[in-house]
């Protein structure tokens, strides 16, 4: 459909010309166009672009109070519409792409669906590819899987503010449209073989993540549409395994529950014993960044504790909980630390005090009779899909959480010598685990997912409401960046470089389930729009399926509430 | 093909000197408003008059205004005898007020030649086509004002064209002899340069304040022409520092209508007229100058040939001529 003519009187250039829109048409930013001329040496040569920009005004007037009288009909003037082209691509016939400028008055098209393949590259990614949004005009947009996979680059990075259809829901509906299409991308990465693919998705924020594995009754046609433009089903995840903290407070003995509210059925409890914690070297998680930044001699005495913990568990030692190792440490700090000065043992028994009032519930007994330690390890190759909740821990505990998970999965890629199967990390507050200055174990692992993860087969889609305040490597290091809503202000940083000028001024206008997303191969950021999940976020939306029996879900909840109390009341 | 003509034509012409300068004032014979015979004082209002105020209206339904813009591209003094030629552009315009913009425009190049002398063809400079005509006069005044005759003629055909469309016309101007018969056009003179009126009746007009019109009267300019009905308005107040004539205009409209249609006229020019005036830094022909019409002019000037290069292909047009000589 012809929208409007090359303007002559802008330059044009290989890189960018204007349109003038014709009156009976529009454009508006977003919509790809495409135009054509004649060159001697290369023949008809087409120019591919994106309006990034749209202007009206009226022309000939010089004074405002002009352009006043031309609103009450006194004085004439030629209101002009046209619009600024970022060209993505030039493409001759012979498949070369010359770098020549379009002619001004060369008639402008709309782009077709196979025109906006072109426009954007897609045809260059041939099967190695997954939609990853829908484009403005409908057409489904599609993410270079040799820049996630790590074969090219890899890691995405999502900045934005918090909200409904933000961050983690870009990060969810990534995975989903991966996991939609593992057969195809099995097909085209022969090197995958016949591995799965993992993810673990550390869930922050509420408990939305909860039910990943139950459709959403209340998708709305709309969304259902969008699934379909894109070729993907609309139907939950498919092998999904929940994990969630233990509940604290409980007596010696009780019955280890996992501290959800919304939903117990099928989530299974995270914890470590102390012997877990000693022997992948987990003590450096107990203690935040900044406590560790503080005292430097803070490492030393940790080193040695662990060295002295690790012989001593493994001639027989054995802790039921956190609190007793600290009370073992505390009568042998002496032995244990000779060489350490006092007022640092002493700091590092404060800080062990301190960090076992938060995360002494994620401990439990090493042996108990009725229950095997093993079930309380997270094992990322039994789903597709593991959500780690960790929003109802604090700091310290959600450090120490992902801390120990992440550092247990890079011993484990590097024990196996392979990058396959894949596992990818969603990780939100990128800012908290990796800020921009400090340095401390939590970041430096982060570091070591971002620039060895790719090697290691660690995809890490990483996210955080402002990129400007997490280390800059880590950002750097991901092929893929995405930018939902944010302040104009915090896109002026120069990380969000990607967005170009006029896109920085425009995220603060993005809505719910509008992303910019750039890649390596596509020269322009572009604006995607993706569904709401197909998946149940909260419990309301579940159950209508009959899946979950809301009564059932109440009443053990109050049981369990009852059994708190009463042992509470014990306690008194 | 048509430089080779033009080179001929120029030949022909014994072109011996050319001004560039269209800086040349207006012989004052020219001036479109004739002298009076005869003033009639009594048409609408009988012994004394006072000014005539009426309330603002805003009706813009049919009407347009037209008006031109010329442009002398050359003078030429032919041969020996200091016989004088003229290029020169006008365009003819309108600007309609119930649609907001210019609907219409004309352009015509014309070379103007002293009596006797005749080209075939029309000159024809880079994209310009002079249409050559005959002036009244030998002298730099006669081909002058056969210059703005010509144009004024196109202006009169414009405004015909309109006024039989049932379209009230302003034209810009005192009303061209003859009058279209058909329709309505009011001539708008922006510049008072003869007072029609004298004693009381004169201070009436100095002393008329915003949206204020004098009583109509009507002008007889010669025996052989047709009367013309006319009122002064004032636009805008002058400030004490101004000249009582500033925000003056007079209109003028044709005596085949009847004095209570006129009247109507009047009543309608004096409630809508003040107040789509231009301001300083709009025109700096303001007040007098209407809004609109300064947005013609400006619409109309844009439709010039490009100045620089008609000279440049006169100037080589000329110099070859010379050479072949």
């Amino acid at each position: 459909m012809r929208v409007g003519i090359v303007l002559g009187t802008k330059d044009a250039t290989p890189f960018e010309f204007y349109v003038e829109v014709d009156s009976t048409q529009s454009l508006q930013v977003d919509d790809i166009i495409v135009t054509s001329s004649e060159y001697p040496r290369f023949g008809k040569v087409k120019f591919y672009g994106i309006v990034d920009q749209v202007i009206s005004r009226l022309e000939g007037l010089e004074t405002n109070e002009q352009a006043r009288f031309h609103s009450q009909g006194l004085f004439d003037a030629n209101l002009t519409y046209y619009c600024h082209i970022v060209v993505t691509r030039t493409l001759a016939e012979d498949g070369t792409s010359p770098k020549v400028p379009p002619k001004p008055g060369s008639e402008v098209r709309l782009a077709d669906t196979e025109e906006t393949k072109l426009a954007l590259y897609f045809d260059k990614m041939e099967k190695k590819k997954i939609p990853c949004g829908l484009l403005s005009n409908n057409a489904p947009a599609y993410l270079d899987l040799d820049f996630l996979l790590g074969i090219k680059g890899g890691h995405v990075n999502i900045s934005g503010k918090s909200g409904v259809a933000t961050k983690t829901s870009y990060a969810t509906f990534l995975l989903y449209s991966y996991f939609s299409c593992l057969k195809e991308i099995m097909e085209a990465y022969p090197e995958i073989g016949t591995t799965n693919t993992h993810a673990v998705i550390f869930n922050v924020k509420g408990e939305d993540l909860l039910f990943l594995d139950k459709p959403n009754t209340k998708l709305s046609e709309k969304d259902r549409k969008m699934y379909e433009a894109m070729g993907l089903p609309a139907k939950p995840f498919e092998s999904v395994k929940f994990y969630a903290p233990p509940r604290p407070k409980r007596g010696q003995y009780e019955m280890i529950l996992p501290n959800t509210e919304s939903r117990i059925e099928g989530v299974n409890t995270f914890a470590w014993t102390i012997r877990e914690m000693v022997e992948n070297d987990l003590l450096w998680y107990l203690f935040s960044p900044k406590e560790l930044s503080d005292t430097s001699q803070l490492y030393l005495a940790i080193r040695m504790a662990t060295n002295w913990l690790n012989r001593e568990i493994k001639e027989g030692l054995a802790f039921h909980s956190m609190k007793s190792m600290i009370l073992t440490l505390e009568e042998r700090i002496n032995d244990i630390m000779e060489r350490v000065a006092i007022g640092t043992r002493d700091a590092f028994m404060r800080r062990l005090y301190r960090a076992e009032q938060e995360i002494g519930s994620l401990i439990v007994p090493e042996a108990l009779p009725f229950e095997d330690t093993e079930s309380y390890s997270i094992d990322w190759r039994k789903a597709q899909v593991n959500v780690v909740d960790i929003h109802r821990l604090s700091d310290r505990a959600k450090y120490f959480t992902v801390g120990a998970i992440l550092k247990s999965i890079i011993a484990e890629k590097e024990n196996t010598g392979t990058p396959w199967p894949l596992v990818f990390i969603v990780l939100d507050e990128l800012n908290k685990y990796a800020p921009i200055t400090g340095d401390s174990p939590i970041a430096d692992i982060v570091l070591d997912i971002a620039e060895r993860g790719r090697s290691l087969g660690i995809i890490l889609i990483g996210a955080q409401q402002t990129a400007s305040e997490v280390t800059h490597r880590v950002v750097s290091n991901a092929s893929i960046r995405v930018c939902g809503n944010m302040d104009t202000s915090e896109a002026e940083h120069s990380v969000y470089g990607y967005l170009g000028p006029l896109n920085k001024k425009r995220v603060q206008y993005l809505t719910p389930g509008q992303m910019l997303v750039y890649q390596p191969d596509v020269p322009q950021t572009v604006l995607i729009q993706f569904p709401m999940p197909a998946w149940a976020t909260r419990y309301q939306e579940s159950i209508e399926t009959g899946y979950i029996d809301k009564d059932f879900m109440i009443s053990e909840i109050d049981m369990i509430r009852e059994i708190e109390k009463d042992l509470g009341n014990e306690e008194k | 093909m048509s430089e080779l003509l033009a080179i001929d034509l120029i030949k022909n012409l014994q072109v011996h000197q050319i001004w560039w300068d269209d800086s040349i004032s207006e012989p004052v014979s020219i001036r479109d408003d004739a002298p009076p015979v005869d003033i009639e004082t009594d048409v609408e209002v009988k012994g004394k008059w006072s000014p005539i105020k009426t309330e603002r209206v805003d009706y813009r339904k049919k009407i347009v205004i037209v008006d031109g813009v010329r442009r002398i591209d050359a003078h030429l003094i032919l041969g020996d005898t200091g016989r004088s030629a003229l290029l020169g552009e006008f365009v003819v315009g309108v600007f309609s007020l119930e649609e907001g913009k210019v609907i219409k425009r004309v352009n015509e190049c014309v070379i103007i030649l002293p009596p006797g002398i005749r080209m075939k063809e029309s000159l024809v400079i880079g994209k310009a086509e002079y249409l050559p005509i005959s002036a009244v006069n030998a002298t730099e005044e006669g081909v002058y004002s056969s210059f703005i005759q010509r144009m004024r003629e196109r202006e009169r055909e414009l405004a015909y064209e309109f006024s039989k469309e049932d379209y009230i016309v302003i034209a810009d101007g005192p009303l061209q002899v003859p009058f279209s018969e058909v329709g309505v056009t009011l001539g708008f003179i922006k510049s008072i340069r003869r007072p029609y009126l004298y004693g009381n009746y004169w201070n009436v007009v100095l002393g008329l304040k915003k949206g204020e019109r004098t009583p109509i009267f009507i002008i007889r300019t010669g025996e052989d022409l047709p009367p013309k009905y006319s009122w002064y308005l004032r636009l805008k107040e002058p400030k004490y520092f101004e000249s009582p004539l500033f925000g003056l205009v007079r209109l003028e409209a044709p005596s085949n209508l009847k004095i209570e249609y006129v009247q109507n006229l009047a009543q309608f020019s004096s409630g809508f007229l003040p107040y789509i005036i231009s301001s300083s830094t709009l025109s700096n022909r303001a007040p007098e100058n209407l809004a609109p019409l300064e947005s013609l002019e400006r619409r109309l000037r844009a439709m010039f040939h490009p100045i620089d290069h008609i000279r440049a292909t006169l100037r080589s047009i000329i110099a070859q001529a010379y050479k072949e000589v």
